[in-house]
């Protein structure tokens, strides 16, 4: 069946394509239950796995039923060092429902690495939703990485509630799928609640990857900053919408989004629209998209010390994906980049 | 002869020369759409039967066609309200004295005939639906170069008219232009021939003066191979209580190594629609550049596009718009890159006040066949209250590796910090706030002829008056 997902917040003509993505996908049976791991210092907070029959719906416009629902809470003034992680595998042509409540409560503060990924070639489904409440003070870094197999299709759903004070750090790693829809809301609902969100992505053969990000700024002098970076290869389709919603009385707040597409086939398409909506006289935001291919300069002096054209582009790139990755634990990073690595050889 | 009775308007915020109305009691007036209405139409104007088909074709996609379910809310507005056709009794003229009194002078104290004198080559002059005048200079009549209205342009020169109307904007776009197509009236008809180079610029100025009418001017121009030309558009009306309407449409074709300016001022009252299309095609070498100024209107939704068709061929856009209290301006652009080597540089500025909404809109398409073409965009807003909105909606398709591209835009208040220093310098705060404004207007006012820099500045003033400076 074919449907129209992850719509604008605020539609714009429809000539200019980017409204929505239609999809293709089959609505997937559900299987057996896919294997979860929550790895870590699980002593100090509270972790409830459950299969819920109800329906599971995100903003990215889906509604399935029957999902697996894991809850957690970090408790008032918990502050745990090493991040938990929370890893799906998914084979045999798996359907992952599955949602990731996160409540964290006043003063406290985890980190989380969540984890999907491929076991085989099947063709997996997958529809994670993850739901973040933040009480006041409170902090964490959520690294999302997908590396599902180039047959899978995977919906990716984030919401965040941020109160006072708190400080949530997002980091989104993509690295596979076949059809990949992101979809990230964010109200920042009090004074000073910040939320950063940092994307890395390559898309590769015929991949479909959409990106809608929407940030809402209510509270006063609330921060947000999305820092996007991609390189697309082959015919791949990237479309990325970043929303930065100043609501009247959120004065003194600042929103920024950096979009930057590196282009590696002149057969691949790069669609934008960083979107500012403002009804707020004293913010600041800004904005800036850059797209292209790797810069002439940079590809001359990488061959001038000895690198191929191809080891020399991927040094570039990599370089850009740098600042990013820097966020990510050690164990993980090295994992990253070894599947980038791959990627763009 | 017409009663003359040219009063000045005196609501606070809108008092100016802008607001003088002529009190014409010789008028067809004409309400509605209707098939009889547009045969009527075509009829006077002794068009030709295909000019007939097109109207009839327009008129019936304009009630097939939706409204925009984007943007600014016009759904109140309802065609059968808006007199669609005014026509005063007396028709073109090429003397300025043959225009009837009334009309002369609202354009007397608009300066249209000074400016003419001074620094046009040639100017025409629309009253509600028809041209009242125009005129073009004989040396430039020698040489070939044709400027008049739209209905003569489609009276004497059938073929040239017919092989461009159309086809840049179709009749398909959008419901608003199914009207125009159904209702054209007036608008101006320009042709330069092959390597002609204008000195001094063109000037059509639009003015809408029946309360409650709509007007539906066409303008075509040609820019024929290595040819150059300076055009200029002003717009205004007086302010009613009633709802008027501008639908215009603009089709600009520059050839093969051609260039144009197209200024537009545009102030209509804010009783007015202006649900205005403009699009544009560039040949290979050949560059269009965009200068607008949009003050006026209750709702604005303009987006001119660009089509860069030939190889090499350029597209600078430079747009300010202004939103002050109950103003809903929603404009933006469209560029094509469609052509190798194509370049576009886009420069736009926004001030809202006093609840006014800005909106810029915008989507650049790279095609696939646009190898080492560079766009560089930017948009600033400036808000000076939280009663007003200002969004930015910029979308950007590109389809291949080899592009330079660049997009920035920013949003923001004036800076305290700038007030602080100024007025460490002697200025009140108000005094302060009225120059960082006309400061961030000021690069855009320098892309005007002088002259309309300086019209631009005296609108400027009058929208801050009373509110900052």
């Amino acid at each position: 069946m074919k449907m129209k997902l992850n719509k604008l917040p605020v539609k714009t003509t429809n000539g200019f394509q980017i409204n929505d993505v239609e999809v293709e996908f089959n609505i997937p049976t559900f299987k057996r239950n896919t294997d979860v791991l929550i790895e870590g210092d699980l002593s100090l907070i509270q972790v409830k796995k459950e299969k819920k029959k109800g329906d599971l719906t995100s903003k990215i416009g889906l509604t399935l039923s029957a999902y697996e629902n894991i809850q957690i809470v970090v408790p008032k003034g918990v502050n745990i060092k090493e991040p938990i992680i929370i890893t799906y595998s998914l084979q045999k042509e798996d359907a992952n429902i599955s949602q990731i409540e996160i409540v964290y409560e006043e003063n406290s503060s985890c980190d989380f690495v969540i984890t999907t990924k491929s076991m085989d070639n099947t063709s997996c489904f997958q529809h994670l939703k993850e739901m973040i409440t933040s009480q006041k003070n409170a902090s964490g870094h959520l690294c999302f990485i997908n590396q599902m197999n180039s047959d899978s299709q995977s919906f990716y759903a984030l919401e965040n509630h941020l109160y006072q004070d708190s400080d949530i750090y997002h980091t989104v790693i993509d690295l596979g799928g076949k059809t990949r829809l992101y979809n990230v809301y964010s109200d920042l609902l009090e004074e000073q609640a910040k939320h950063h969100l940092n994307t890395i992505y390559i898309g590769k053969e015929d991949s479909l990857l959409d990106f809608n990000y929407y940030v809402n700024h209510i509270g006063i002098e609330t921060e947000s900053k999305m820092v996007v970076e991609g390189v697309l290869t082959d015919t791949s389709h990237k479309n990325f919408r970043g929303t930065i919603d100043f609501q009247k009385g959120c004065c003194k707040s600042t929103g920024e989004e950096n979009e930057n597409c590196i282009l590696l086939s002149d057969t691949c398409r790069s669609r934008s629209l960083p979107q500012m909506l403002c009804g707020e006289e004293d913010v600041v935001g800004a904005h800036g998209v850059s797209s292209g291919k790797v810069e002439e300069a940079k590809l001359f002096y990488l061959m001038s010390h000895g690198y191929s054209e191809k080891e020399a582009e991927k040094l570039i790139v990599m370089g850009r994906f740098l600042g990013i990755l820097d966020s990510v634990p050690s164990q993980q990073k090295e994992e990253i980049l070894s599947v980038i690595e791959e990627k763009l050889s | 002869m017409a009663k003359t009775d040219v009063t000045k308007y005196m609501d606070s915020n809108t008092r100016n020369i802008y607001n003088l109305k002529a009190n014409n009691q010789n008028l067809q007036k004409e309400y509605g759409l209707t098939e009889e209405l547009i045969r009527k139409l075509s009829s006077e104007k002794e068009e030709p039967e295909w000019a007939l088909a097109i109207r009839l074709k327009a008129l019936k996609l304009f009630f097939e066609l939706e409204d925009p379910d984007w943007g600014p809310d016009i759904s109140y507005l309802d065609i059968r309200n808006i007199a669609t056709y005014v026509k005063p009794v007396k028709g073109e003229v090429r003397k300025w004295e043959d225009v009837p009194e009334d009309i002369r002078e609202v354009f007397d104290k608009l300066g249209i005939p000074e400016a003419e004198k001074q620094a046009l080559a040639g100017s025409g002059a629309q009253f509600d639906s028809e041209i009242v005048y125009h005129n073009l200079t004989e040396d430039l009549k020698k040489q070939g170069v044709i400027y008049t209205s739209f209905d003569e342009g489609l009276k004497n020169y059938p073929e040239l008219v017919k092989k461009y109307f159309t086809k840049a904007v179709p009749l398909t776009d959008h419901k608003y232009i199914a009207l125009h197509y159904a209702l054209f009236s007036g608008g101006s008809f320009v042709y330069i021939p092959k390597d002609a180079e204008l000195d001094r610029p063109l000037q059509s100025y639009f003015r809408l003066n029946e309360p409650g009418a709509g007007q539906f001017e066409h303008t075509l121009i040609i820019v024929d191979e290595g040819a150059k030309l300076e055009f200029i558009e002003g717009c205004s009306a007086p302010g009613y209580n009633e709802l008027n309407l501008h639908a215009g449409c603009v089709e600009l074709f520059v050839e093969k190594n051609a260039s144009l300016r197209f200024s537009t001022i545009e102030n209509w009252s804010k009783n007015m629609l202006n649900l205005n299309t403009k699009k544009c095609y560039v040949s290979e070498g050949g560059k269009i550049e965009w200068i607008m100024g949009s003050f006026g209107s209750k709702v604005s939704m303009l987006y001119p596009l660009s089509v860069l068709n030939g190889e090499g061929a350029r597209c600078e856009f430079t747009n300010i718009s202004f939103a002050g209290s109950g103003q809903n301006l929603d404009t933006g652009l469209k560029i094509i890159h469609n052509a190798p080597r194509t370049s576009s540089l886009v420069n736009a500025k926004s001030i809202s006040k006093d609840g006014g909404i800005c909106t810029f809109r915008s989507n650049v398409w790279v095609k696939k066949q646009a190898k080492h073409s560079k766009l560089s965009l930017s948009c600033e807003s400036l808000m000076l209250d939280s009663e007003s909105r200002s969004d930015t909606v910029p979308v950007n398709t590109l389809e291949t590796d080899d592009v330079i591209f660049a997009h920035e835009a920013k949003i923001g208040k004036i800076s305290d910090q700038a007030i602080f220093y100024l007025m460490s310098r002697g200025m009140t705060e108000e005094e302060a706030k009225g120059l960082i404004v006309r400061g961030f207007a000021e690069p855009i006012a320098k892309a005007f002829p002088v002259e309309y820099a300086v019209e631009m500045n005296r609108l400027i003033d009058l929208e801050l008056e009373g509110t900052i400076g």
